[in-house]
């Protein structure tokens, strides 16, 4: 029997498990088309039983309605399938048991969890992290400054405080057992209640973690004053990474270490338009997606030379809003939601026509996304949701 | 003193476990080398390792290069086991960053061998149930896949395609995204 030969039988006798094994190794993309390979390697990677171990796709976007005071008492957010045969778990994800569904709101998404900020009575909001695909969630203890509300709702002010931005921080690939939560504490910039315009500067990040189940203030580390400018915040590798200021800042929290950092970037264009400055994961790498002038694009990418050597800020893409046809890509209006995890996509919302849509940085085309979303918010980030099926991470949480 | 020298002695001479290939050739390796392989843990603890362990899944040949495999990493065991202690150490930090680099080197240099071995060696790891030479091999099947087309991967692997035109149609039209 020569090398050939035995090399075919290998292969061909590789029990299911261990092709899982192989195939586990895969990012979602490249798993996917080994479904082209053959019948067996389809099997498994189809099989329901192996959805744990196995890269999932993006299955869709949490989303926020746009509510007012008349509107019925549901959770303020909707999930948008990009594909059929969703989870009805997902689908119809709901605040868990005792929370009321009518001030609840949907604050991250993370590698497969969401963070909720929940409440049981009037003013008193708890987060609960929750992990829709397994249906468990868990309510973190509350930290020492209440859970602030999302973006432009009212601010819980505390004493000139208030805290906002919290941000799911969670990779299983890392360690599928544990996550953190973080809060930026903002205060007011003047002392001087008279000359208040209320305008806010980061002090502190509250950091939790799910192995302490304590949090702990993680004080600014540097002089001078900044201001979250930013919705949202991006986990990756390590840290929570938020916009800061208008010159295309980013300041990073380890949430581990607690550690500060400031990377900054010379923007292409220093307008801000239409909620214009975005930070999402993508593809292992962290993306800063500014909206400039005139509605370009411009994706920066933050990158390490070498091991061990500083992090700087790269511009990956740059888009004019008109293709080379010269018809219009995106308008001044249309907000950055979300960022593809797996592909080169970023995802902006038309609030006129209530469509979102894609724009493939590679072909430089944008596309109506066919999802039936009824009445999205224009305030709020789209939430990317990529299933996790494993329920490790919640376990050891206790509700 | 000298009674306590025999007794280590002893208790070295006694964690020798002797492995029986599929082909009956018999390798001697300490307990360990032995116990990162959970099966063989699993085995010395229940107390059926006296007469060799017989492993009728694995050749010589490959039960050679899984001990190679072992007797290496087990002594990188070792080595963090001794050093965690002062691990603020910049002096132990340093020699702890040489042995994985080494250990790297190693793990580069095990891994040139032929597909037929490869799969050899992933079969043993996973009927072993060695989890770093498992995690290593796999990888490297991994690493061969990623960024190839299917009709490649079939090549490299020798798999036959039984999927009919029709079944790769809806293949492609359920995961449209994953080829664009």
């Amino acid at each position: 029997m020569d090398i050939m030969d035995d090399g075919k039988l290998a292969a061909a006798n590789l029990p299911d498990d261990v092709v899982v094994e192989i195939l586990s190794r895969l990012p979602v993309r490249a798993l996917h088309q080994c479904k082209l390979v053959s019948r067996a390697w389809r099997a498994v990677i189809s099989h329901p039983d192996h959805r744990r171990r196995l890269a999932q796709p993006l299955l869709g976007f949490f989303y926020h309605l746009h509510v007012d005071a008349s509107s019925p008492p549901i959770p303020y957010w909707r999930f948008a399938a990009a594909a059929g045969g969703v989870d009805p778990a997902v689908r119809w994800f709901q605040p868990p048991p005792g929370y009321s569904a009518t001030d609840t709101e949907l604050l991250d998404s993370c590698n497969g969890l969401v963070l909720l900020r929940c409440c049981r009575a009037p003013s008193s909001s708890v987060y609960v992290v929750c992990n829709p695909a397994a249906g468990d969630w868990v309510e973190l203890p509350a930290p020492t400054h209440a859970p602030g509300a999302f973006g432009l709702r009212s601010d819980h002010l505390q004493g000139r405080r208030r805290t906002r931005l919290a941000a799911l921080a969670f990779d299983p690939a890392v360690s599928p057992s544990r996550f953190h939560v973080l809060q930026l504490v903002e205060r007011e910039e003047y002392d001087d209640p008279f000359m208040s315009h209320y305008c806010f500067v980061v002090e502190a990040a509250e950091i939790y973690s799910s192995e302490t189940k304590a949090w702990h203030l993680s004080v600014v580390m540097w002089n001078g004053y900044f201001k979250c400018t930013g919705h949202q915040a991006a986990y990756h590798d390590g840290s929570v990474h938020f916009a800061v200021d208008d010159g295309g800042a980013v300041v990073s929290v380890d949430v581990e270490g607690g550690a500060w950092r400031l990377t900054s970037m010379i923007p292409v264009c220093q307008v801000t338009y239409g909620g214009g400055r975005f930070l999402g994961r993508s593809r292992g790498r962290l993306l800063y997606v500014h909206k400039g002038s005139h509605a370009s694009l411009s994706v920066y990418s933050l990158e390490r030379q070498s091991r061990g050597a500083d992090e700087q800020w790269e511009l990956k893409h740059y888009a004019s809003p008109m293709d080379q046809f010269g018809k219009t890509l995106f308008k001044e209006h249309d907000a950055v939601v979300a960022v593809h995890p797996d592909g080169d996509v970023i995802f902006l919302f038309d609030a006129c026509r209530g469509i979102l849509m894609a724009y493939d940085m590679g072909r430089r085309t944008v596309r109506d996304i066919q999802l039936p979303l009824a009445q999205a918010s224009r305030y709020y980030p789209f939430f990317p949701y990529v299933p996790m099926y494993s329920s490790q991470a919640l376990s050891s949480g206790g509700n | 003193m000298a009674s306590a020298g025999s007794g280590d002695e002893k208790a070295a001479a006694a964690a020798m476990i002797t492995l029986i290939s599929s082909d009956n050739e018999k390798f001697e390796v300490t307990e360990a080398t032995a116990t990162l392989s959970q099966t063989i843990r699993h085995m010395i603890e229940d107390g059926c390792t006296d007469g060799g362990v017989p492993l009728p899944n694995v050749t010589s040949k490959i039960l050679a290069r899984v001990i190679e495999y072992c007797k290496k990493h087990a002594t990188a065991a070792a080595g963090e086991e001794g050093s965690s202690s002062s691990f603020s150490d910049a002096a132990f930090l340093e020699v702890d960053r040489a042995f994985l680099e080494e250990l790297e080197e190693f793990d580069d240099a095990f891994l040139e061998v032929d597909r037929a071995t490869l799969f050899d060696l992933i079969l043993a790891a996973n009927y072993l149930d060695i989890k770093g030479l498992l995690n290593l091999t796999c990888q490297k099947v991994a690493d061969s896949v990623k960024g190839k087309t299917p009709e490649q991967i079939r090549e490299m692997y020798n798999i036959v395609n039984d999927l009919t035109p029709e079944e790769e149609a809806e293949i492609r039209r359920e995961t449209q995204w994953a080829f664009e």
